[in-house]
């Protein structure tokens, strides 16, 4: 009986899964987590299903130290880093992240996911050349996002030229890329590109009505031909949507003015800035 | 709220101020929020237990019912309660005279089931928390002793039901301190896995602390 292969708290944790399991399908995502929850056992099974429940709660810090017992259990497990190294990206854990995909790569080199997260990681901890070299060697099964993400690092890097093509041959594309074209308003800020401002920002608009970034464009775009009409009404659909934005009412207030009374056409320093 | 505001802005208006620039993100979000966790382990686990599941059910009661190891001590001998002798009817009063029903004098030397932790072991703790429950009804009634030299049964723990032989209170405290002493160790163990990584691992000395540090965070 002692010396046995099936012992009963395998059964049992077996039947602990499954309610957990049960439970999670249901979306009563805390009373899995008690399922789950025994104090002074490890069980690596145990450990990644709760692991997956406080993802997806939304417990990043939790979930990651769940897996990081996961991925010291099965070190050679890909999977298992990948999940950690995941979580401690959703966590903002940028450096802790990065060592951990970097240890998927070592694992499996063609793990795309991982290449692409560990790129952004590099981006977040200002490493753009290195975020670069990686985002080159991503393979070309999966060369749209790794493009984007060699886009974002070259504008970084101020080579705006490299940067413009890449996006805009993901636009050919895909022309509802939110993320691209808001890229692209922030370069025209940086390229004093009035037009292409206005244009990225038109074209994000139609996509997205509640784009703050397209509404800030247009608003500079329009103090910047002296429009104040314009000015005031994006500033007023702006102030809708960030009530609390002291640039917005500040320029607002600009734009009441000279539409009111007339004025001079207002100079506007623009300038945009990384994250 | 805008026309409140718009007065009070429009009375202070001052013409010559300049319109502040908006601060504009380079963003880079959608190359990993689309990412969602590998459940290649667990859905290989679940593969496993799948197949397995089989094989522990035909195993299971036999494992209970199995005799115990020849080389074992004889103090871990394994009995195993017989249900038929749970029923009232079995047991006659102490004063009463003895039954001629051979059946109901052997059950009073059967030895009894004691439930020392059911939370394991949600089956098989229904039904021995049931036998549990009619056998102490029935100790507290004059029944026949069955106190010194009864092996007791405990369920609960995880390697199955033990037999310790003496006393139930002793039994039973032996029992709960043995479970004790299991959970310490236990949570001690999980307590160095986690701060001390496997030998072999692919974490280095350094990086498994930077790891755990940065993860301690």
């Amino acid at each position: 009986m002692r010396n046995s292969p099936v012992s009963i708290p395998t059964l049992t944790v077996r039947k602990r899964l499954e309610a957990a399991s049960a439970l999670r399908s249901a979306g009563s995502f805390s009373e899995a987590l008690e399922m789950l929850d025994s104090p002074g056992e490890f069980r690596a099974d145990l450990c990644a299903m709760r692991g997956g429940i406080e993802f997806a709660l939304g417990r990043f810090e939790d979930a990651a130290l769940s897996y990081s017992a996961v991925a010291l259990s099965q070190p050679d497990s890909p999977e298992a880093h990948y999940n950690l190294a995941l979580c401690l990206q959703r966590s903002r854990r940028w450096d802790a992240a990065a060592d951990a995909f970097e240890r998927v790569l070592r694992l499996d080199a063609d793990c795309t996911e991982a290449r692409l997260a560990l790129g952004a990681c590099l981006l977040e901890m200002n490493r753009a050349e290195d975020a670069l070299e990686n985002f080159d060697r991503v393979r070309a099964s999966q060369r749209k996002p790794a493009l984007f993400g060699k886009a974002v690092t070259l504008q970084i890097l101020g080579r705006f030229d490299e940067a413009a093509e890449i996006y805009e041959g993901l636009l050919a594309s895909d022309p509802n890329l939110e993320e691209v074209l808001s890229n692209l308003i922030a370069m025209s800020v940086e390229t004093h590109d009035v037009s292409g401002m206005r244009q990225h920002s038109l074209r994000l608009l139609h996509i997205c009505p509640h784009s703050v970034a397209a509404l800030q464009g247009l608003v500079t775009a329009a103090f910047q031909d002296g429009d104040h009409e314009d000015a005031v009404s994006y500033c007023s659909r702006l102030l809708d949507l960030t009530p609390d934005s002291l640039e917005a009412w500040h320029n607002f207030r600009i734009a009441i003015g000279h539409f009111q009374f007339g004025g001079n056409k207002p100079a506007f320093a623009m300038h945009s800035g990384g994250k | 709220m805008l026309d409140s505001r718009l007065s009070t802005i429009d009375t202070d208006c001052r013409r010559t101020e300049e319109p502040k620039c908006f601060h504009f993100d380079i963003t880079w979000s959608s190359l990993t929020s689309h990412l969602l966790l590998c459940e290649a382990s667990n859905r290989e686990h679940a593969a496993n237990l799948r197949s397995s599941v089989p094989a522990l059910a035909k195993q299971n009661v036999p494992l209970l019912a199995q005799e115990p190891e020849p080389e074992s001590n004889a103090r871990w001998e394994m009995v195993v309660p017989k249900m038929a002798r749970t029923g009232r009817k079995t047991f006659a009063p102490a004063n009463s005279p003895p039954a001629s029903n051979t059946a109901a004098n052997a059950s009073a030397s059967y030895p009894l089931p004691l439930l020392a932790r059911c939370r394991t072991q949600p089956f098989l703790s229904r039904a021995f928390s049931m036998i549990g429950r009619r056998t102490r009804a029935l100790l507290a009634s004059p029944a026949p002793s069955v106190v010194s030299g009864v092996p007791m049964l405990f369920q609960g723990e995880p390697r199955g039901p033990y037999v310790v032989e003496g006393s139930p209170a002793a039994a039973r405290r032996e029992m709960h301190g043995q479970s004790a002493a299991r959970e310490v160790l236990l949570s001690r163990i999980a307590k160095a896995f986690r701060s001390n990584p496997p030998v072999g691992s692919m974490f280095s000395p350094n990086g498994s602390q930077e790891s755990r540090s940065e993860v301690a965070k």
